[in-house]
């Protein structure tokens, strides 16, 4: 007797599935904001702060590179609620995502920050442009120009990574076909709809990035960077 | 771009293609009791993390009631037992694939999952009961309305509580039950709805002492199953017949309370 | 049994450190060979064979790590292939480790300039001799810094396999705290492990990776 794979009972449950998919999104979308705006602090405060800022940043940056989001999730779900902090599932889980995508974005931006010699600051100010026009045009266009794969790339890590979240109870959508799975105990059937469903959120997203990238660095690019430095900030990301 | 997207639909289709045959043209395997004695052993999927049905030693061995119940089963079939750790997330997939012969892993016989495998007669049961601080009043279903109550993400209780149709109660889901009692004392949840021998058993080994099992509020019995596939209907046979004999010699009794510290709740366990 | 956090408990997760850095150590030799092979055919080989590669590294990109090891753990039990949870795991991990490091490997092989393709060729190497002697070499070198970035992903991933029933340390810290309810005692000595075992090879791999900061100011 053949497997019969059987999508019907998973089917009358799929509402569950796309208001998972919704609820991965929007705690995704939080992370990534609250994320970059972490990671922006740190990269400026790593390369333009005094030393023991970066010294402490850099601490921060280890300990989140260096464990896995499920256990910093339950320390911070878990955990904190010894010292008096308590968090519901979601707060807990964009706090998580938010730290982790925050402590890999800081090393990712600061290898673009760096990337932009001094020098050419300086020629810009010199060629008359005002101090905005400098940050814009000569140092956040261009680093992020180099580091634009790395940083889409660890975006995409984070939209999939958020599905560790289920594991403290947070509603988005690898929880949704555990609870379908457990209600219907069609494993198989389930857990492809929730790949598919994930692929088509990110193929779609890195179709916007694609776009996004066209718009930002259409004008005359800078020289890219050797290939070598692109393997090596690509191999920074993570989660 | 054109080109790009029609690589990746290509891709996509070929792929899922390629999976979906392999998927259907493999038989699952027929489990009749002569192939099992031929291959001279049983795998059994087992539930473990959920003290007091299981615990685990500091080498990392797992012994408990569900495991002492498979090696009996294995030992009654006359093979070998291959207990294989299974989690709420994984055990049907466990069963579904072929890794494992059959479940014993805390499976309450709804008729949904009945329409995927085959569930033998109650090898067990639970009292399902609400668990929370003792200063907080629960007379009635009705207390709970406003609350956020933690269970086990598709459990039974999962859907007992869903079903209650209470306002504003939030239905908060976790992995497996231990997870749900941990959020309780954490203070991220205000009641749990949790087996109750398994909030006993904690209450009373790390001395919780504003934490009480509610015993006001009317609450169910639910059994146990274990589960094999659906063309292992010889198994699925010997098994009822299996625990049928082990309740009456008495030694499914001795078993649960040994682990448990109580007799199986509920009585005498039904069959269908 | 253990009741609370104890030395017992330690012991206890410190084991389970052990299989995650056996299961890591089998993810990357499993993986790192298919990666290779991933990497070089999708440099020289057939068009279609590199178009399937492609497609195939983005489909997987693209699914969360814990569908990805539950789909194929459980689709290797489908076909028919049963393996212990450890072999199982690790063939799972596998899959991931292969898409991710072919694509970083491919990148450090199309790194070497096409100028030592052509001086190789010039002096008559045949195709496989050009890449053992000329290109892998370089493009290893290169390769060195961030493939052991991605172990320290490796190691950090293995905590999925929890899902299939393996005890790796994160599993072993679950259950740990099933038992005793401490979660931040458990999960900070869990914490601290994986640091412990990450943190090394995060710095090595920083140092090998060498002062790619310093970018020429032409």
């Amino acid at each position: 007797m053949a497997y019969q794979m059987n999508f019907a009972p998973v089917m009358a449950l799929a509402p569950q599935l796309f208001e998972g998919a919704f609820n991965t999104l929007i705690l995704s979308g939080q992370s990534i904001v609250a994320g970059i705006a972490i990671g922006v602090v740190g990269a400026v405060g790593r390369t333009e702060g005094p030393r023991w800022l970066d010294r402490a940043i850099g601490a921060y940056v280890e300990l989140f590179r260096n464990t896995p989001l499920l256990v910093q999730l339950f320390l911070i779900f878990f955990g904190l609620p010894y010292i008096g902090l308590r968090l519901s599932a979601n707060a807990a889980a964009i706090i998580a995502v938010a730290l982790n995508l925050g402590a890999y974005s800081t090393e990712i931006l600061r290898a673009g920050l760096q990337a932009i010699p001094r020098t050419q600051i300086e020629a810009g100010l010199a060629l008359g442009m005002s101090r905005l026009q400098v940050v814009r045009y000569v140092v956040i266009v261009p680093a992020l120009r180099i580091i634009y794969p790395a940083l889409t790339g660890q975006l995409t890590l984070t939209l999939l990574g958020s599905s560790i979240a289920s594991a403290i109870s947070a509603t988005e959508l690898t929880a949704a076909g555990a609870r379908i799975e457990s209600t219907t105990f069609r494993s198989l059937e389930t857990f492809l709809c929730v790949a598919v469903i994930y692929i088509a959120m990110t193929f779609t997203f890195r179709f916007i990035y694609w776009l996004i990238g066209l718009l930002l660095f259409r004008r005359k690019a800078p020289p890219k960077p050797s290939l070598i430095a692109d393997i090596s900030e690509i191999s920074r990301v993570g989660v | 771009m054109n080109w790009f997207s029609k690589l990746r639909s290509a891709a996509l289709a070929t792929t899922f293609a390629v999976t979906a045959a392999t998927l259907v043209a493999v038989p699952a395997k027929a489990q009749t009791l002569n192939e099992i004695t031929e291959k001279g052993k049983v795998t059994i999927g087992v539930l473990t993390g959920i003290p007091p049905y299981d615990t685990v030693d500091a080498s990392g061995k797992t012994a408990g009631f569900l495991v002492d119940l498979a090696n009996d089963v294995a030992k009654n079939l006359g093979v070998k037992a291959e207990i294989v750790p299974v989690n709420n997330a994984s055990r049907a997939a466990a069963l579904e694939s072929g890794r494992v012969d059959m479940l014993i892993a805390h499976m309450t016989a709804t008729p949904e999952r009945a329409r995927t495998f085959l569930m033998t007669n109650p090898y067990g049961a639970y009292e399902m009961r609400f668990v929370a601080r003792k200063d907080m009043p629960l007379k009635k279903l009705d207390d709970l309305a406003g609350k956020r109550v933690s269970v086990p993400k598709g459990s039974t209780q999962d859907a007992a509580v869903s079903g209650f149709g209470i306002k504003g109660l939030e239905v908060v889901r976790f992995d497996d039950d231990a997870l749900a009692m941990q959020a309780l004392i954490s203070g991220q949840v205000d009641a749990t709805a949790a087996v109750a021998a398994v909030a006993n058993d904690v209450i009373k080994k790390s001395n919780l002492a504003d934490i009480e099992v509610k015993s006001d509020v009317p609450i169910f019995t639910l059994y146990w199953s274990m589960a094999v596939r659906k063309n292992a209907t010889e198994l699925h046979h010997w098994l009822n017949n299996y625990i049928y004999y082990s309740e009456v010699s008495g030694s499914l009794g001795t078993l649960h309370q040994k682990w448990v510290g109580i007799p199986i709740p509920g009585g005498k366990l039904p069959t269908f | 049994m253990i009741r609370s956090f104890g030395w017992e408990s330690v012991e206890f997760l410190i084991r389970g450190a052990g299989w995650t850095l056996l299961l890591s150590f089998m993810t990357f030799v499993i993986g790192g060979c298919f990666a290779l092979i991933f990497a070089l055919l999708r440099t020289l080989g057939p068009k279609p064979v590199r178009l399937a590669i492609a497609g195939f590294i983005q489909l997987v990109q693209a699914t969360p790590l814990l569908i990805i090891v539950f789909l194929s753990f459980y689709g290797l039990s489908f076909v028919g292939l049963h393996f212990p949870p450890m072999v199982g795991a690790g063939l799972s991990l596998a899959v991931y480790t292969t898409v991710f490091l072919g694509d970083i490997w491919r990148g450090c092989i199309e790194a070497i300039p096409r100028q030592q393709w052509e001086a190789a060729d010039a002096l008559a190497l045949t195709r496989m001799q050009q890449l053992r002697y000329v290109i892998l070499p370089q493009a290893f070198k290169i390769s060195l810094g961030p493939t052991v970035g991605f172990m320290v992903q490796i190691v950090k991933n293995t905590s999925v396999v929890a899902l299939i029933g393996f005890v790796e340390l994160t599993r072993a810290g679950q259950l740990l705290n099933n038992m005793t309810f401490q979660p931040f005692h458990v999960f900070l000595t869990v914490a601290a492990i994986y640091f412990a075992i990450c943190y090394p090879m995060s710095f090595l791999s920083e140092r090998l990776k060498g002062n790619r900061h310093v970018r020429p100011a032409h």
